[in-house]
């Protein structure tokens, strides 16, 4: 799995951070019951605070991509192939309607209808 | 090239396994059971081996050669000397295979075989030489510079103000298994009663086995770090500032010597760690020394040491 940021972007760290591994995970270069690398040694890797990972990690977990346990650091979901693909659009999706002054109402009326 | 490969490590070593297999099994029936298998200056029998044991010495000898041969075909590097080393052991064997057979041909006991001289023993000697030379004067021709080097070199194309870090892994199942079975072997001899000495070797035979059924690398701004089994213990770091470029390659174990961690960077100046066949990244160091890890995605592995040493000024 390749993890680049890019300070000079507009993105926050933990965005791309998180926007990496979500990309790792859609495009099958890591499995299911994979781990991630221990924050504090990705932290150090790319020269971040471990709380930038611990964020970009904890944003992963609400999203059901990945697991947290303690002693067994985290993990990618069961589940993470395939709905990681599905986050990634509706991120994708949710950027490109407040670009065009959608409200997140007008999205989910949009959705609602189409469905 | 292909022909070649094939005449000088399949069609040769058979040839000589096949020698000292027809040479027995022919002429089994007349011969004597021990046969004289060792002969005096003064060129008398003088020293006995079971008909059986002899034959699977022999045999098992020539297949060993044969194997080496065909191992050779497969290396980057020293296929001359390799092949020319096999072909002057196999040669050998056979000829002293056959002779064993001839000497003892009909004898009714092995004090009765016939005499093998000095210039006998050298004239298989002499034989196994010349077919030496040949091998390896023929495989000379399959050693070529690698091409690899001067294909273009993987890149992700690092931005100057990007950050990153690559991590992958190999894992080979089947050395798990073979380390769980090992250790629960050795917990069983444990409640068996048995000393420390057999419980000891087996706990430690498994946890060896199980440190190379898998290996994680990393790959960031300072340096590639390889570490070994489920804990991570022991590591291996190699500095970006000792690394000229990086490649993917293709690993065959047999051809680097079986599984494991194969030679030393610090003595043989190639070292390899080959935890199962197939994808793996391979380092040019700056001190012309070669670093050889078995890993999934090695291309993109690769691309990030290459951009990264570029970073440097490289």
């Amino acid at each position: 799995m390749l993890i680049r940021i890019d300070a000079a972007a507009n993105a926050d760290l933990h965005e791309q951070i998180a926007a990496q591994v979500r990309r790792a995970i859609s495009s099958g270069k890591v499995a299911p019951g994979d781990q991630l690398p221990p924050a504090r040694e990705l932290a150090a890797s790319l020269a971040v605070n471990m709380h930038t990972v611990l964020r970009a990690y904890a944003a992963l977990r609400d999203e059901g991509l990945v697991e947290m346990r303690r002693g067994r650091g985290v993990t990618i979901a069961n589940v993470g192939t395939s709905r990681a693909r599905v986050v990634e659009l509706a991120r994708e999706l949710l950027a490109e309607a407040r670009r065009h002054g959608m409200t997140l109402r007008e999205l989910e009326t949009l959705l609602e209808e189409l469905s | 090239m292909k022909s070649t490969r094939i005449w000088l490590g399949v069609v040769v070593p058979v040839a000589w396994v096949a020698v000292v297999v027809i040479a027995f099994v022919a002429c089994w029936a007349r011969l004597p059971d021990p046969l004289a298998t060792h002969w005096g200056f003064s060129g008398t029998p003088n020293g006995t081996m079971p008909r059986i044991a002899a034959f699977a010495l022999f045999a098992g000898l020539t297949v060993l050669a044969a194997i080496g041969a065909r191992v050779a075909m497969h290396r980057d590097r020293g296929i001359a000397q390799l092949a020319g080393a096999a072909a002057f052991g196999g040669v050998l064997i056979a000829a002293l295979g056959v002779v064993t057979v001839l000497a003892n041909l009909d004898a009714a006991r092995w004090q009765d075989a016939r005499g093998v001289g000095i210039p006998l023993a050298l004239g298989c000697c002499g034989l196994a030489w010349a077919a030496a030379a040949l091998v390896s004067r023929v495989a000379r021709r399959l050693e070529r510079a690698p091409a690899i080097g001067v294909l273009a070199r993987p890149t992700i194309g690092l931005g100057a103000t990007e950050r990153a870090v690559w991590t992958a892994g190999a894992k080979n199942r089947a050395l798990f298994i073979v380390a769980l079975v090992v250790a629960v072997a050795g917990v069983a001899t444990w409640a068996g009663g048995g000393s420390w000495v057999p419980v000891g070797s087996q706990i430690a035979v498994a946890i060896a086995v199980a440190v190379l059924a898998e290996v994680h690398v990393r790959v960031d701004e300072r340096a590639m770090t390889i570490a070994f089994g489920p804990l991570g213990f022991p590591r291996v770091r190699i500095a970006v500032d000792r690394i000229q470029h990086a490649e993917r390659m293709t690993v065959q174990p047999m051809a680097n010597g079986g599984w494991g961690y194969r030679g030393s960077l610090t003595a043989l100046g190639r070292a390899a760690v080959v935890i199962r066949g197939g994808e793996g990244l391979r380092l040019a160091l700056r001190d012309n020394k070669t670093m050889v890890v078995t890993v999934d995605d090695a291309e993109t592995g690769a691309g990030l040491i290459n951009d990264l040493v570029a970073r440097r000024g490289g």
